[in-house]
């Protein structure tokens, strides 16, 4: 196997990913699913392993909807993905029954219907279907989409297209989606309420976050790249587990240290493979885009000063003497010190953590105690913010 | 047989290809290597001299092979400057996957014509389904593609779309894009989307691309092809890989004894001198190639000049290749003598020091210029201190005058003058300076050349500044020597008086190896350069030595190598070398 930072993956090479296949088949039979990950951590292999070795019972249809801008596009492309599933018996039954229902008289004007009624009537026609196998869809950077239809459309649509959706999961209880996007849906929701629609759009979905690999799945990958790679090592499992262990493993990154060790024709010792590490992390020209977990900031928090506040807290949480150890929301309101952190009270701080958590900076254990999520990311801002 | 000779029987003469003839290489009657189109060049010739490259292209041939094999697919981004080599990687490529009998039925290759503008994801697939009916014609039907162009955009790339996924089920599509940049520019943010769906939901292409630097499109997380390419950065040449190309192309041509020579320490050196101005860009050497023989090579500056004939109109096109401002940025380098700080490039550019400081960190990014520290100060120069060809006047250019002087002090050869000037020596030392300069000039006198010995100068000058009792002898001294060394220089024509003037030169930088700074005040040192400035300042041929004199005795006094941030690189390698410093990068002085 070589190292494919980026590139698609034969399904039998995503690693690790079995167990959390098996919990979406497992839901899915109840319930649609959001799945929350940061970007490249590597849902759309999983979503992808899924559709090519599909539970038995299920067909899935996958769809990046980053290219769809308009309601009436999307309502075109479910359309045109249930037309494609139902049988030809099946379309026609469905014409004949709109053509009376509704006085439609020909298959283009059916299409041409307001995006509401298409999708609707679409998902309807899928729900009566006879087929035993079940057809559903994934749908890759929904928040894209959402925004690219509040541009275009206005927030109202946005919010229709989202609250439409819901409905049709909450009437035809056989209705089954996963949402996926790099950027948190929480964000897009958020412009919503903030133009005085709110939405529910997500409340009934159950909520899938998808972490790196597991310590023994991340060397496993990285052992067989290196192996795939043919570069010199004298202890393999010795060298994944330290590039597996140095970039948090992250598959993604693994595939890129190893790519990387490839192309400069280094040896996998432990010194060249922590220098090519540390060289992406201070590499001014940010291979890696790291500088995106600190650009990010002002779009993701734009009210007031929270992003100066947000990186006051990263700032207090990144130089804790243990980079596993964690601190209370007490602790981190006493330690931020510096001017610019305007968050006085403790209710705002709060919900500043709670957001950091949801964008994946943070993560919070049992005893309400928060820590950088990624040691990776933690390593990264303190060289970025010379701390 | 050798190589060569299989080449040159396989190929044949096209008739178009004589009027193209001042567009490239003539090896023999049938032999071509294309300066500026590397993929029209015959592949077998690229074979024979791809160098330096050899383990990255079967990465990428593995990658691409693994695409054909399994349901992975990579996608690779080459990115390098204009002349990095690019296109005759991507040309050899093509060429070993489209004859590897293993990939026969497993994959298919559409190589896009660069020059082909593309702003819509239709457009982008006709052009890869017009490339198919060229490579294969019997697969793929220019008259069907002709019939579906009546359809509307929308169904044409449905149809398409559905033609590829279905085509390319059991098969990998290779598509080879040169200047991606400009593709994505082009598409669009929309058209960027389209063609992240289609290959996110299609996964039967893989996408082989090159382009002269990293773009938004591909390194901003916000952006569709964030993180989708793997980039490969194609690095310049080193000295050895550029001697390794020289070597091939010389062997290709059949050129026996310019191969022996740059087998030689002499021919090594001659490539250093080139190495130095050339930053290890691969046209340099291809369009020098073709103008270099034995006898040219030593010369070194009569196949320069004509070279640089050839590279003006290149370097004057990568320069339409960045912004207005980038552009003042690179003119300004160009017609200065060294480096400049980004402060002072704003106080001569008439802007502020913010701009400027984001434009050459990008311009540094992107290939154009390298930088070297000094403390908090950071000096900027070109990469290819070749690139000034874009603006010198030739007749005066700096560039002629350094690659003389790098001639010389790259060679290896002994001056051939055996140990004319130890009798002078000798009594210099024993300061006997009356006598001394008597038995030089009767070295002079009595001898008919050759006068490869006349820059063997050193040691008389540092004993001139090592018995220098006072300020005045020590002028008068120096006066006094090189009256006599110009006065043999003069005695020569034009031509022979500029190569003197070289060698003297080199033996003035040369001295500085023989100084023991220890043993000098500052003030005394200061005062013997500025002797020897006065005496030989006026003469425009010793003024690249004279500088390296005065930099190389900044640094005696200093100890400081940072005092060279202010030279170009060519410069401080020079002065790394007589110093006896670390091999001088930018950035590590």
């Amino acid at each position: 196997m070589k190292a494919n930072p980026g590139g698609n993956l034969d399904p039998q090479h995503v690693y690790g990913r079995d167990t959390i296949i098996e919990l979406l088949w497992d839901r899915l039979e109840t319930q649609s699913i959001v799945i929350n990950a940061e970007r490249r951590i590597g849902k759309t292999q999983i979503l992808r392993k899924m559709q090519l070795e599909p539970r038995a019972g299920w067909r899935p249809v996958f769809r990046d909807l980053e290219k769809i801008h308009s309601a009436q596009e999307f309502a075109e492309l479910v359309y045109d993905d249930i037309q494609q599933f139902l049988g030809r018996a099946e379309k026609a039954k469905n014409f004949i029954q709109r053509f009376f229902e509704e006085n439609e008289t020909d298959y283009v004007n059916l299409k041409a219907r307001t995006w509401k009624k298409l999708l609707t009537s679409a998902v309807e026609d899928l729900m009566k279907t006879a087929q035993t196998v079940r057809l559903v869809f994934f749908w890759d950077e929904v928040p894209y989409m959402v925004e690219s239809i509040r541009n275009a459309d206005g927030p109202q649509v946005a919010a229709e297209v989202l609250d439409t959706i819901r409905s049709l999961r909450v009437e035809q209880d056989r209705f089954r989606v996963i949402f996926t996007g790099s950027t948190g849906l929480h964000h897009v929701l958020g412009k919503l309420t903030a133009a005085g629609i709110p939405t529910s759009a997500k409340n009934d979905m159950y909520h899938v976050t998808v972490t790196p690999l597991a310590p023994h799945d991340a060397e496993t990958l990285a052992k067989d790249l290196l192996n795939g790679e043919k570069i010199n090592c004298v202890d393999p499992g010795e060298a994944a587990s330290i590039i597996a262990e140095t970039v948090d493993y992250f598959p993604f990154y693994i595939h890129h240290v190893v790519a990387g060790l490839r192309i400069e024709e280094l040896n996998a010792t432990e010194a060249n493979i922590r220098d090519f590490v540390s060289r992406q992390l201070v590499d001014a020209s940010d291979p890696w885009q790291l500088a995106h977990y600190r650009t990010r900031l002002a779009t993701y928090y734009p009210d007031n000063d929270d992003a100066d506040s947000v990186a006051i807290i990263l700032d207090v949480l990144a130089i804790t003497a243990n980079p596993a150890s964690s601190l209370s929301v007490d602790e981190i309101l006493a330690a931020a010190t510096s001017p610019g952190f305007s968050v006085k009270d403790r209710n705002n701080l709060l919900r500043l953590l709670r957001l950091l958590d949801a964008d994946h900076y943070l993560s919070r254990d049992t005893d309400g105690r928060y820590r950088f999520r990624f040691l990776l990311i933690r390593r990264w801002w303190r060289v970025d913010r010379g701390l | 047989m050798s190589k060569h000779d299989s080449i040159k029987k396989k190929r044949r003469p096209a008739a178009d290809k004589a009027v193209q003839i001042d567009h490239q290489l003539q090896f023999t009657d049938d032999q071509f290597i294309w300066k500026f189109s590397p993929n029209q060049t015959a592949p077998d010739l690229l074979e024979a001299i791809f160098t330096g490259r050899e383990s990255l292209l079967q990465n990428v041939l593995e990658k691409i092979t693994e695409s054909a094999t399994t349901g992975s697919k990579h996608h690779v981004l080459l990115y390098g400057p204009r002349g990095i080599g690019k296109s005759h990687f991507t040309s050899l490529l093509h060429h070993r996957l489209a004859n590897d009998a293993k990939l026969a039925k497993k994959l298919r290759i559409a190589r896009l014509n660069e020059d082909e503008t593309t702003t819509s994801l239709v457009q982008l697939l006709v052009r890869i389904y017009r490339s198919l009916c060229s490579a294969y014609p019997e697969e793929y039907s220019r008259d069907w593609l002709d019939e579906l162009l009546n359809q509307s955009p929308v169904e044409i790339t449905d149809v398409l779309t559905r033609r590829l996924a279905s085509r390319f089920e059991h098969c990998t599509l290779v598509v080879l894009i040169e200047n991606l940049n400009l593709l994505f520019e082009n598409l669009g943010t929309r058209g960027q989307k389209e063609l992240r769906t289609l290959m996110q939901e299609h996964p039967f292409a893989c996408l082989i691309a090159s382009s002269q630097q990293l773009f938004k499109a591909v390194i901003d997380r916000s952006q569709p092809f964030f993180g989708f390419f793997q980039h490969i950065h194609l690095k310049p040449l080193s000295l050895d890989d550029a001697h390794q190309l020289l070597l091939k192309i010389a062997r290709s041509k059949g050129q026996d004894d310019l191969v022996a020579y740059l087998n030689t320490p002499d021919g090594r050196g001659r490539v250093r001198a080139i190495h130095d101005l050339a930053g290890g860009n691969h046209r340099v050497y291809i369009v020098l190639s073709g103008f270099i023989t034995r006898e040219s090579l030593d010369q070194l500056v009569a196949p320069f000049q004509k070279m640089a004939d050839d590279l003006t109109p290149y370097y004057q096109e990568r320069l339409r290749w960045i912004s207005p401002q980038q552009r003042q940025v690179v003119e300004l380098l160009c017609r200065e003598r060294g480096t400049l700080t980004p402060k002072e490039i704003a106080r001569r550019l008439l802007v502020s020091e913010n701009t400027i400081g984001s434009q050459v960190r990008k311009l540094v990014e992107i290939g154009y210029l390298s930088a070297t520290k000094r403390g908090r100060e950071t000096f900027y120069e070109l990469s290819e201190p070749l690139m000034r060809l874009a603006f010198e006047v030739k007749e005066q250019s700096l560039l002629v005058m350094l690659i003389d002087f790098l001639r010389i002090w790259y060679r290896t050869e002994p001056s051939q003058g055996g140990d004319r000037f130890g009798r002078t020596e000798a009594l210099f030392g024993s300061n006997r300076w009356e006598e001394g300069f008597s038995v030089l000039e009767l070295v002079f006198k009595e001898h008919d050349g050759p006068w490869g010995f006349l820059g063997d100068v050193s040691s008389m000058l540092s004993l001139i500044l090592q018995n220098g009792s006072s300020n005045e002898k020590l002028v008068s001294r120096l006066n006094t020597l090189f009256d006599i060394l110009l006065g043999v220089v003069n005695r020569h024509d034009e031509k022979q008086k500029l190569n003197l003037l070289s060698m003297l030169g080199d033996g003035l930088v040369k001295s500085l190896e023989y100084i023991d700074a220890d043993h000098f005040t500052p003030q005394v040192m200061e005062s013997y350069v500025a002797a020897i400035e006065q005496r030989v300042g006026s003469i425009p041929q010793l003024d690249i030595p004279l500088r390296l004199f005065r930099y190389g005795i900044r640094f005696l006094i200093s100890k400081d190598p940072a005092v060279f941030a202010e030279l170009i690189q060519p410069e401080r390698n020079v002065l790394h070398q007589v110093l006896g410093l670390a091999p001088s990068h930018a950035g590590t002085d």
